[in-house]
């Protein structure tokens, strides 16, 4: 039986097409996206800079990690044609700063607008939209905001760092902002504290956490799902991350990642089935995201537990939720160390004297962005965005089938599969773009 | 927290922020029999949720004293005369019984985004907690076909009455192909246009839905349209920006409740609360304007001592919003804070003329001159947004105009 299955409540909406049997269980399942507005033609023959502003609002929540991709894609432009650009210590560590706060907004609006209540709906019972999460994912946004001017949709960085200049009064705030933050998360996601947390060695251990990250397992568990959503087994991290490199992960072997490897499929785009392109690494599916992170960097918790359990939802899960400590760490270690007395920007060439071309690479909340273009003296030629979402959603058949949808066929009802593409941390914004 | 809500009610009470909308005493005492009669009204109607107002404000540790501080700074923001404190107060409480339906279409989900840490106050947020969202994608509980239900539900229990914010631009092209709701594959522009059938007034948030936004730039491969281009015979209230101040959206469903009205309204369809004056007329950097002090080049010393970003692009002197008063993320800070020069976003065509790199003091046009006081409709439209600004034309202007990245903004 074929059924089209609506998912929302992501940035966007997607379709389904579920075939299940006769008992309800999931055979197969095609992912469409039908919302495209064509963000790379829009691109094509303006000024650089205007990527600054317009590749942004590509998403309303991971924006940021398109502004961060677009300035280094203009960045390695300005090297590949022979000109120099510095970026001082200071103006890298603020950029980071931004880019970890909005990871960090996306994994506490995806565990409580999304997650906590799916799962409560699954399971018949009640799950009021929280306050405190809400409160708690605007702290980040304050945080990215004190040195972006604003969040979503900053356009504050340029190649050769940042315009922002703070001052001491702005660290002040924003190590206030972040003790909050940290404060919420020890006491309401983990329930526990960080040093209580990193002690924790077994998949056991986590769920039985007091906090929401572990009412979540448990929910998970309930639900009979913490053991299903196996998908290849196959990870990418492409972009540079706290102590993470890029490299591709397939089953027990590690090697290096190259970009040159990356792909794109429109067959599904041609056929009319969908607007997103698949995006492949050397031919072949591969997760990113914050599980594939956390196994690059060997994150000790998420390494032990997906020895045990393979790529499953609740692994995956866990991944996204101890990436927040991980980044608030992060956070903290580039604030205290930030160095107000190097300039925020330093002047390179001026871009119309430019030719070139530059690829930027980001470790977005979803996983790897990469934009890539090509300048003539100052004028962008050429311009092309593979986005997060397009690894881990891809469609792909039966027999071979993408990331998100191997983790569905399966399932043993279409809810139970829509929650488990969820895990997936969907985005439909940003996959077609 | 409190302070900061005196620091707004001043900056919107202040001289230089006010359009000049004191219509006399006689127009008030109406309009306050008016508003009078509307809260009585609903507050007769059966509220839509069972809460306790009072009861969330005080576990959320606020008193009735910080309440009504927030209710005059909101009444200042609405430009009203303090008398009216004490019905937005009343507004506010009554806000649970107007339901509002929220669709996304062509869009990126930023307003939704922004919508979800609204500005300022806290009070602000629990309001929106509150009001009667019947139906938000990302917000609401129900998802798939049980949000069609919803949907359909929410249009029949409350047709006529129910506010309607469009979130996104609408993609005319082959034949609306490029983009579609649901199993059934209805196109944005069929789905808008049902939805807003029975609706008592649209708001289009941000400046996809307004103008087409950044779907509607050179080439605009999708041929997208604002929400004005495609909707007729309804009430519309724009609310551009990218994305919109949720302190706006805030205000309109605020007045919306106190009057039963759309509020006053400038020739783009802007409230004129929120539009009424230039981002220049109350920008932090404007005494340096004044007195010539201008950033030459990034990062220079200029820079460093926060002088007017003016010959860097700014475009606040063309730019009609209450963000430097407002500011973003709980006021926490807006782009002019980091040095960056405003683009321009709640303009017509911003992605076409307003990107930051083309300083608007390199261009053939005029610093503005005569007032900064003067309003959207009495200046700046002609001369400064010239060509391709106008309500239905949108789509058409930019694919004619194609990027005008070398050529300035001159007529």
């Amino acid at each position: 039986m074929i059924t089209h299955e609506l998912i929302e409540r992501i940035e966007g909406e997607a379709l389904i097409d579920f075939r299940t049997d006769r008992s309800g269980r999931v055979q197969d399942a095609q992912i469409r996206f039908l919302h495209f507005r064509g963000m790379e033609a829009i691109l094509e023959g303006r000024h650089p800079l205007d990527a600054l502003v317009i590749a942004p609002r590509v998403c309303g929540i991971c924006g940021h990690s398109h502004l961060i991709a677009a300035v280094e894609a203009i960045e390695a432009a300005y090297r590949h044609s022979g000109a120099e650009v510095k970026l001082s210590m200071k103006a890298r560590s603020i950029r980071n700063v931004t880019k970890f706060s909005e990871l960090l907004q996306n994994h506490l609006k995806w565990l409580y607008l999304i997650m906590l209540g799916e799962s409560a709906k699954l399971l018949r019972e009640e799950h009021p939209l929280p306050l405190k999460a809400l409160n708690a994912a605007s702290q980040a946004n304050r945080l990215a905001a004190l040195f972006s001017g604003q969040w979503p949709h900053s356009s504050y960085a340029l190649p050769g760092g940042v315009t922002c200049d703070p001052t001491h009064i702005e660290i002040m705030q924003a190590l206030k902002i972040l003790a909050e933050l940290e404060r919420f998360v020890e006491a309401e996601v983990l329930g526990c504290s960080f040093g209580e947390f990193e002690t924790i060695r077994s998949y056991r251990d986590l769920t039985a956490l007091g906090g929401d990250f572990g009412k979540l397992l448990q929910n998970v568990e309930r639900l009979g799902l913490a053991d299903t959503g196996h998908s290849h087994g196959r990870f990418l991290v492409l972009g540079e991350h706290p102590g993470c490199r890029s490299m591709a992960i397939d089953g027990n072997t590690r090697r290096a990642a190259d970009v040159a490897n990356v792909s794109e499929d429109a067959s599904a785009v041609i056929e009319g089935k969908t607007y997103a392109k698949n995006a492949l690494y050397e031919g072949a599916f591969y997760e990113t995201g914050p599980l594939a992170r956390a196994l690059v960097s060997g994150r000790s918790v998420i390494g032990a537990i997906h020895e045990a359990h393979g790529d499953s939802a609740s692994v995956r899960i866990a991944a996204r939720m101890d990436e927040m400590v991980d980044l608030l760490k992060n956070i903290r270690r580039l604030i205290e160390t930030l160095d107000l007395s190097e300039p925020s920007y330093i002047a390179p060439p001026p871009i119309e004297t430019i030719s070139g071309e530059g690829r930027g690479i980001v470790e977005a909340p979803r996983g790897s962005l990469i934009h890539t273009l090509r300048i003539e003296k100052g004028k962008i030629i050429a311009y092309a965005m593979i986005t997060p979402t397009q690894w881990n959603l891809g469609n792909g058949t039966a027999v071979s089938p993408g990331v998100a949808q191997k983790a569905m066929i399966g399932a043993q009802s279409r809810d139970k599969a829509s929650f488990l593409f969820r895990t997936f941390d969907v985005c439909s914004v940003c996959t077609t773009h | 927290m409190a302070e900061r809500r005196e620091a707004f009610k001043m900056l919107f009470s202040a001289n230089s922020a006010k359009v000049e909308t004191n219509k006399g005493d006689a127009y008030y005492d109406r309009l306050f029999q008016q508003c009078r009669a509307r809260l009585d009204e609903l507050k007769a109607s059966q509220p839509l949720q069972a809460i306790d107002f009072h009861e969330i404000l005080s576990d959320e540790g606020y008193d009735r004293r910080e309440f009504m501080k927030w209710a005059s700074a909101a009444t200042a923001m609405l430009m009203l005369p303090p008398m009216f404190t004490p019905l937005v107060a009343e507004a506010a409480e009554l806000m649970t019984r107007v339901p509002v339906i929220w669709l996304e279409l062509q869009d990126c989900a930023g307003n939704s985004e922004a919508l979800l840490r609204s500005d300022g106050p806290k009070i602000d947020e629990i309001l929106l907690d509150i009001i009667s969202l019947e139906f938000h994608e990302t917000l609401m509980a129900a998802a798939g076909h049980q949000a069609d239900a919803q949907l359909e539900d929410a249009m029949h229990a409350f047709k006529g009455k129910y506010l309607l914010f469009v979130e996104g631009a609408i993609p005319m092209g082959m034949e609306g192909q490029y983009g579609t709701i649901g199993a059934s594959g209805e196109t944005f522009h069929e789905h808008l246009v049902r939805v807003a059938a029975d609706a008592a007034a649209v708001v289009a948030v941000g400046s996809c839905a307004t103008y087409g936004g950044i779907p509607a730039a050179a080439p605009n491969p999708t041929e997208a349209v604002g929400v004005m281009d495609v909707l007729k015979g309804k009430p519309i209230i724009n609310i551009p920006a990218c994305p919109a101040n949720p302190a706006n959206m805030v205000g309109v469903i605020l007045h919306f409740v106190l009057t039963g009205q759309v509020p006053e309204l400038d020739s783009l369809l802007r409230p004129k609360f929120a539009f009424g004056y230039r981002i220049h007329d109350n920008c932090e950097r404007r005494a340096h304007f004044d007195a010539g002090e201008f950033v030459e080049e990034w990062g220079d010393e200029g820079a460093k001592n926060n002088f007017c970003l003016y010959k860097m692009g700014c475009k606040g002197p063309m730019t009609f919003n209450n963000c430097s008063i407002v500011r973003y993320n709980e006021g926490v800070n807006w782009p002019i804070g980091v040095g960056r020069g405003c683009i321009g976003c709640s303009e017509p065509d911003f992605w076409d003329k307003y990107a930051y790199e083309r300083p608007m003091s390199d261009a053939n046009i005029k610093a503005p001159t005569g007032g900064v006081e003067k309003t959207v409709d009495q200046f700046g439209l002609g001369v400064l947004t010239a060509t391709a600004v106008g309500i239905g034309i949108h789509a058409a202007a930019s694919a004619v105009a194609g990027k005008k990245s070398d050529e300035g903004e001159a007529q």
